[in-house]
């Protein structure tokens, strides 16, 4: 809808339009001021008439005058229609010429007219004063420049009031046309976005300058022209200007429109080509050099401003604010780009990886450097995603293939378990089968533990943390393992301060690691000793310290026995999956602690820390 | 004689089950898939299945769902992948039990006896308004007599074991501290002394618990404390 009622005949059939309707405007406006200025609004038709008339017949009577004088017929059309009688009198009011025969007049008009005549004989000229007495006929009658006068002031005496609004009218049309074009500038039928045509591609600026030079050469010429001619000349320029200024105003809306003003001028051109020079000298600068430059620049500047600058004071003030009013935002600026830029860094080191750099207020190399941090994330974190995507796919094939380990295995536990109740007579038999059920019942605790450890160590487990009162958890603890570490001969001695300790984790998760450590000990503590537990506070944290000592001489550091553990070196060679460790260690850093081994001669200490909750 | 339901696609398994539960004096039927499992149901009667989850055709779940709609018969899920939420959609779509696999032959006959007991012999049959008498699942407490029955079966305790069950067993569903319940049973302030009700705890799992590791009844709620399910 809108672009059908943009589309150029529209347009073009409103450009038309608009003159015409200008030129009526004019026209009503000016005939308006003329009758203003003749008094048509506060005198009578009739008087207005007679003083035309005068004019008219005055004219008369001077022509009819002089073609007499000089022996020629009269000319007058006016002498033929019968609606003009003239009478030439000399000073002594005797009648030289006339048609006058005592018609019935309404007017009349006297001229005085002066007469030189060269008398050879005499060698004098003969002066004398002529009256020329021009009448009106009663009844006018044909066409004349009388009848056609009165005809035109009684069509201007009844629009006298109707010029007004015939100008207002006009005026109105003529602005909304002009809105219409404006808006339709720049628009085009099927099409959604306004566009250039191609002649609004010219620089504005060259377009203006054309502009008023076609103006100036209109001037000089028009006026060196005749009257009657200069007034058709006048209005054919007038119309030309307008639509000069028209097309001007409308390729101006268009182009604002688009957008891209500066751009589509000399000026800007230049602008933009030095810019670009500027900039590419600039960037294939390195830093060093850029910053020689500038102290160049400054340096050549503030010796100029010195040299030719008078020692005054006042002079010397202005300088040294100005020169401070350009360093020190530069400074500033320096420095919080680099502060900026720093945590960007940081961030980096911390592995926050998703959080960017904002670039948009750098500038040149600072920006170049806060990309180049950008990206190295980016890279980052695509390599991390991509490990996190491929352990999470090993967790899930071990997941899966443990429950397909578990069916057979549940075969060979019942069968193993039939064939003991079976009560076989031969020693061996039951011997092997002794064998069997063990080390079944160890694959069966190896496959839970594979699957348990592999999720812990990837992440892939769900933690819902809540508040949890680690001297509780500890004394559930003692509970559940009192009996097996009496079996074991082991002697627990718990120490935990007076005021609860309130640990942010999820507690089965927690219970497992406690769970995983006092198995551990179980397994590998020296019986007839003490095992000291201690819950301590440090600060933010807390800590749970298990202390042991070990049956075996332990000959390796903690650090390689947790390594050890983590890869899975030691369940080979033990009772159990020897996985227990790793999961703990995993578990801890889930929560966002962690758990160390240390060893000093035979004494064994793992210390457990979680963040407290104040 | 109780007839019991194996289903299971493992034919390896369902036999030794079938050894098993035969040699406790149970009558079996047995199926290879849901479907076969729905269709034994509808002909016999059944008093108690054991289901696998993942079979082709139809999965014990689904299988389970069905059954739901026509009978309460006390299903036992046979589980192979031991997660969490395997157990709680089997719970909650209407299985009575669960023993992941591998499972312990002694374990899993101690279970299936459980809900047989409780489906035909204290199923409604044991209201019992006295307040002497306390019910949590197929646990029951004679106050008066100070006797304690699992699925029927006696049970001995000691005087604190009893003081700490009745408590529990009388609030069930809440959770009391080792704390708490140390002053609520000793009657006096625990000073350090609560790692003695966590052995207590430990012990009366043993007794009560058919898997003292898996509480049915009894629960430790890590670094919180102790409580009874609430399960009428």
């Amino acid at each position: 809808m809108k672009n059908r009622f943009y589309r150029t005949s529209l347009k073009a059939a409103a450009v038309v339009l608009s003159v015409l309707v200008l030129i009526s405007t004019l026209l009503s406006a000016v005939a308006g001021i003329v009758m203003i200025k003749n008094e048509f609004y506060t005198r009578a038709e009739q008087s207005v008439r007679y003083e035309l008339y005068g004019y008219i017949l005055d004219h008369y009577n001077n022509q009819i005058f002089y073609e007499v004088m000089e022996g020629k017929a009269p000319s007058l059309e006016a002498a033929y229609t019968g609606n003009y009688f003239y009478q030439i009198r000399d000073e002594d009011g005797v009648e030289a010429a006339g048609n006058y025969n005592g018609q019935a007049t309404q007017t009349k008009e006297e001229t005085r007219i002066y007469w030189e005549e060269y008398l050879p004989q005499e060698d004098r000229y003969l002066v004398q004063n002529y009256t020329v007495v021009g009448f009106l006929a009663e009844e006018l009658q044909g066409v004349d420049a009388f009848t056609v006068t009165a005809r035109i002031l009684h069509f201007l005496y009844g629009a006298r009031y109707w010029v007004f609004v015939w100008a207002f009218l006009g005026l109105l049309a003529e602005v909304a046309l002009l809105i219409y074009l404006f808006c339709g500038a720049g628009n085009h039928p099927g099409e959604d976005r306004p566009r250039l045509n191609p002649v609004d591609k010219i620089p504005f600026d060259l377009a203006t300058i054309l502009l008023y030079l076609l103006l100036g050469i209109q001037y000089a010429t028009v006026n060196n022209y005749g009257d009657m001619a200069v007034a058709v000349l006048l209005v054919l320029c007038g119309i030309l200007d307008y639509l000069l200024f028209l097309w001007y105003f409308l390729s101006m809306a268009s182009r604002l429109k688009v957008g891209g003003f500066f751009r589509n001028t000399l000026l800007g051109r230049f602008a933009l080509w030095m810019k670009k020079m500027f900039s590419a000298l600039l960037e294939s600068l390195p830093m060093i050099w850029k910053t020689v430059a500038f102290i160049a620049v400054f340096t050549l500047a503030e010796l100029i401003l010195f040299v030719s600058n008078i020692w005054e004071p006042d002079n010397l003030m202005i300088l040294w604010v100005i020169v401070k009013a350009v360093l020190i935002p530069l400074a500033l600026y320096v420095a919080v780009s680099l502060h900026k830029l720093k945590k960007g860094g940081e961030r980096l080191a911390e592995g926050r990886l998703e959080e960017r750099l904002d670039t948009a207020h750098l500038i040149g190399d600072l920006k170049q450097f806060g990309e180049t941090l950008n990206s190295i994330g980016d890279g980052m974190n695509k390599a991390v995603e991509e490990r996190m995507k491929s352990e999470r796919f090993k967790t899930e094939l071990i997941t899966n293939v443990s429950h397909d380990i578990k069916t057979p295995l549940t075969s060979i536990i019942n069968y193993v378990d039939l064939i003991k109740k079976e009560e076989p007579e031969n020693q061996n038999v039951r011997q092997y089968l002794e064998v069997l059920d063990r080390q079944s019942a160890r694959l069966k605790k190896l496959i839970e533990d594979l699957v348990e450890a592999s999720k812990a160590s990837t992440g892939n487990l769900p933690i819902h943390a809540e508040p949890c009162d680690a001297g509780v958890l500890l004394t559930q603890l003692m509970g559940e393992y009192d009996e097996r570490f009496r079996e074991k001969g082991l002697e627990p001695i718990l120490h935990q301060p007076e005021e609860p300790v309130t640990v942010w984790a999820d507690p089965r998760h927690f219970w497992r690691i406690l769970d995983n450590l006092m198995v551990n000990i179980l397994k590998y503590a020296q019986s007839g000793t003490r095992v000291y537990l201690d819950l301590l506070i440090e600060g933010e944290s807390m800590s749970i310290v298990f202390r042991n000592i070990s049956r075996a001489a332990l000959n390796i550091s903690g650090e390689e026995l947790m390594e050890r553990f983590v890869r899975g070196d030691s369940s080979r060679n033990t009772e159990g999956s020897g996985l227990g460790l790793s999961i703990a260690r995993s578990l801890a850093e889930l929560q966002g602690g962690s758990l160390k081994l240390e060893v000093d001669g035979d004494l064994f200490k793992v210390r457990l820390q979680l963040p407290r909750m104040q | 004689m109780y007839t019991i339901l194996i289903c299971d696609d493992e034919k390896d398994i369902v036999a030794a089950l079938k050894i098993y539960l035969e040699a406790e004096g149970y009558r079996t039927l047995t199926a290879y898939n849901g479907r076969e499992a729905l269709a034994v149901v509808e002909r016999e009667e059944v008093h108690l299945a054991l289901m696998d989850i993942m079979m082709p055709e139809m999965d014990g779940i689904t299988a389970m769902v069905r059954l739901r709609e026509q009978s309460n018969l006390p299903v036992i899920l046979l589980t192979a992948k031991g997660e969490d939420t395997d157990k709680v959609l089997g719970l909650n779509v209407g299985a009575d039990d669960y023993v992941t696999k591998p499972f312990n032959p002694v374990e899993l006959l101690a279970r299936v006896k459980s809900q047989l007991r409780r489906y035909l012999q204290l199923g409604g049959g044991a209201p019992l308004a006295d307040k002497s008498f306390c019910t949590v699942g197929s646990i029951t407490l004679n106050d008066k007599a100070k006797a304690v029955t699992v699925d029927g079966e006696p049970v001995s305790l000691t005087p604190t074991e009893y003081e700490i069950l009745k408590l529990l067993m009388q609030h069930p569903g809440e959770v009391f501290s080792p704390k708490e319940i140390y002053r609520r049973v000793w009657q006096d302030a625990p000073f350090g002394a609560e790692s003695t009700v966590a052995v207590h705890i430990r012990h009366l799992r043993e007794k009560i618990e058919i898997d003292p590791a898996e509480p049915r009844y009894l629960k430790v709620v890590w670094a919180q404390g102790y409580k009874m399910e609430d399960v009428r």
